[in-house]
């Protein structure tokens, strides 16, 4: 179980993030739609204290955290609670695909090497990039670097995965193929926090929908009512703008 | 002009004799600058005060001022500091009359090689992107962990080219300490060559001492190079 609850942050006096809440249960997913600048990132960022929220409460499991009193340990904790799947990927571009993985179990939680490889080879196996496991992320393809991205997120077994944009650094041809695995993983019971513009991923795969605007959660609800029937303008606003152009059949 | 190759023979053994000083001198002062000059890049990235505005006056110092006369200015300095200062302890101050120039003369190129390699790690670590600190930090990495497993190697193999041409920096500047007494390459060379009027032969076998010393330094470091493979 996962929960933001009024959740405040401006950078230099500018409020990006207006009071936000957010609840997932375990094994559901949930994805967040809104325009560019909405504060999607943020929130995202704020849930793993990337950023510092000015104001709210995060809670992994049965860890609440103030983020106002939050220390080090604190931080510390909520991070090997969860995981992170970065737009850019993110890899430690001095490791290899199966390093990239093991590295996050062993030096943050100390689990020993051979167990670490095991668990990231079999990390690695599932999103299929087993025979990449000793290329460096120079030596991949974004969908590959990507699954790796995944692989580390998969293999530290967390509450909870947050994914910002997946999908949206990589070529066309290969966004439905992440997404695939993706939605495998939804299947498989992870728990996850996504945000995306893949509308027609986000109607199967997510549990809700959350549609931000200027800092704010406007709508929320099961996907197919936000997208079929939006209650407010603004949601129908940005919906208006997605053709099927935008989206990929998965 | 007559060149003796028989001269230049016996000069190159003499000269020969000054080679595990000059390499002493690299090896040291590379080896202390390493990890000094790390830490002081680190200062300045983070700009931590004060050691940020006074590592910077200290580049800035000693980066305007001749390494010559550093050596000039420390070998008649120092040597009385240390005396008065051991006779505060109620050391014998005198034994210092004793210590090898070696050791100022690694003083020295410490002192002006520590600006140099400081630059270096400072350009590196600049270099690094932020997404490799956050995916380090978003798994739980502590600073320290994330700067030992992901940052500092990452900083290492790009600071490498610069770093090399450091180290042949300092292989370099080992041909002046002989001004102090030190008996390195040079030293030896001049004292071979003043004790038989011939000076031509032994400057040749200098420059191919200090020629093959260099091929070894950049060939040391391009091996670590092809070790530490990256992007
Ligand atoms: N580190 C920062 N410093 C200053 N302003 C920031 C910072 N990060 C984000 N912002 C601002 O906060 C606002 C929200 O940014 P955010 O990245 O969260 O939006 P987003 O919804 O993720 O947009 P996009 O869909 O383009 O990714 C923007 O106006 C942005 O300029
Ligand atoms: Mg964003």
């Amino acid at each position: 179980m996962f929960e933001m609850r009024g959740i405040k942050k401006s950078f230099n006096g500018n409020r990006v993030l207006n009071g936000v809440d957010v609840t997932v249960d375990k094994g559901e997913v949930v994805a967040i739609i809104g325009a560019s600048g909405s504060g999607k990132t943020t929130l995202l960022r704020c849930a793993n204290f990337l950023e510092r929220a000015d104001e709210g409460n995060v809670r992994v499991g049965d860890k609440w955290v103030d983020v106002k009193k939050a220390n080090k340990k604190d931080i510390l904790d909520i991070r090997r609670m969860t995981a992170f799947v970065f737009q850019n990927y993110s890899l430690f571009s001095n490791k290899t695909a199966l390093g990239n993985v093991s590295e996050c179990l062993t030096t943050p939680r100390k689990v020993p090497r051979d167990e670490a490889r095991r668990i990231a080879m079999e990390a690695l196996t599932r999103v299929g990039i087993a025979d990449k496991a000793d290329d460096y992320p120079s030596e991949l393809s974004g969908g590959q670097q990507q699954r790796v991205g995944i692989a580390r997120a998969i293999a530290v077994s967390p509450d909870i995965i947050f994914l910002d944009e997946p999908t949206s650094a990589l070529d066309p041809e290969l966004i439905g193929e992440i997404l695939l695995l993706l939605k495998d993983l939804a299947l498989a019971g992870a728990t996850m926090l996504i945000v995306t513009h893949e509308i027609r991923f986000a109607m199967e795969v997510a549990n809700q929908v959350l549609f931000m605007d200027e800092g704010l959660v406007v709508e929320s609800g099961p996907p197919r009512e936000i997208f079929r029937f939006p209650k407010e303008e603004r949601t129908r606003a940005f919906l208006r703008r997605f053709t099927s152009d935008f989206d990929y059949q998965i | 002009m007559n060149f003796s190759l028989g001269f230049a023979l016996t000069a190159m053994v003499e000269s020969l004799k000054g080679v595990p000083v000059t390499l002493f001198l690299i090896v040291a002062t590379f080896g202390l600058a390493l990890p000094i000059s790390f830490s002081m890049a680190l200062a300045r990235v983070y700009k931590i005060f004060p050691l940020d505005p006074l590592i910077r006056l200290y580049v800035s110092f000693v980066r305007g001022t001749p390494m010559l006369a550093h050596l000039f200015f420390f070998y008649n300095l120092l040597p009385m500091v240390i005396r008065k200062a051991m006779f505060g302890l109620g050391l014998n101050g005198n034994l210092v009359y004793d210590l090898n120039p070696v050791w100022l003369a690694l003083f020295v190129l410490l002192l002006n090689y520590l600006t140099f390699m400081s630059e270096n790690f400072r350009a590196a670590i600049l270099s690094i992107q932020k997404d490799q600190f956050e995916g380090a930090y978003a798994f739980g990495f502590t600073k320290a962990q994330a700067y030992r497993r992901i940052i500092i190697p990452q900083a290492m193999s790009t600071a490498l080219p610069a770093l090399s041409n450091s180290a042949i920096g300092i292989l370099k500047s080992t041909s002046v300490v002989f001004v102090i007494g030190v008996r390195d390459v040079t030293a030896n060379a001049k004292q071979v060559a003043a004790t038989s009027y011939r000076y031509l032969e032994a400057y040749v076998d200098i420059l191919i001492i200090y020629l093959v010393i260099c091929f070894l330094i950049t060939r040391i470091f391009q091996l670590a190079e092809s070790r530490i493979r990256r992007r």
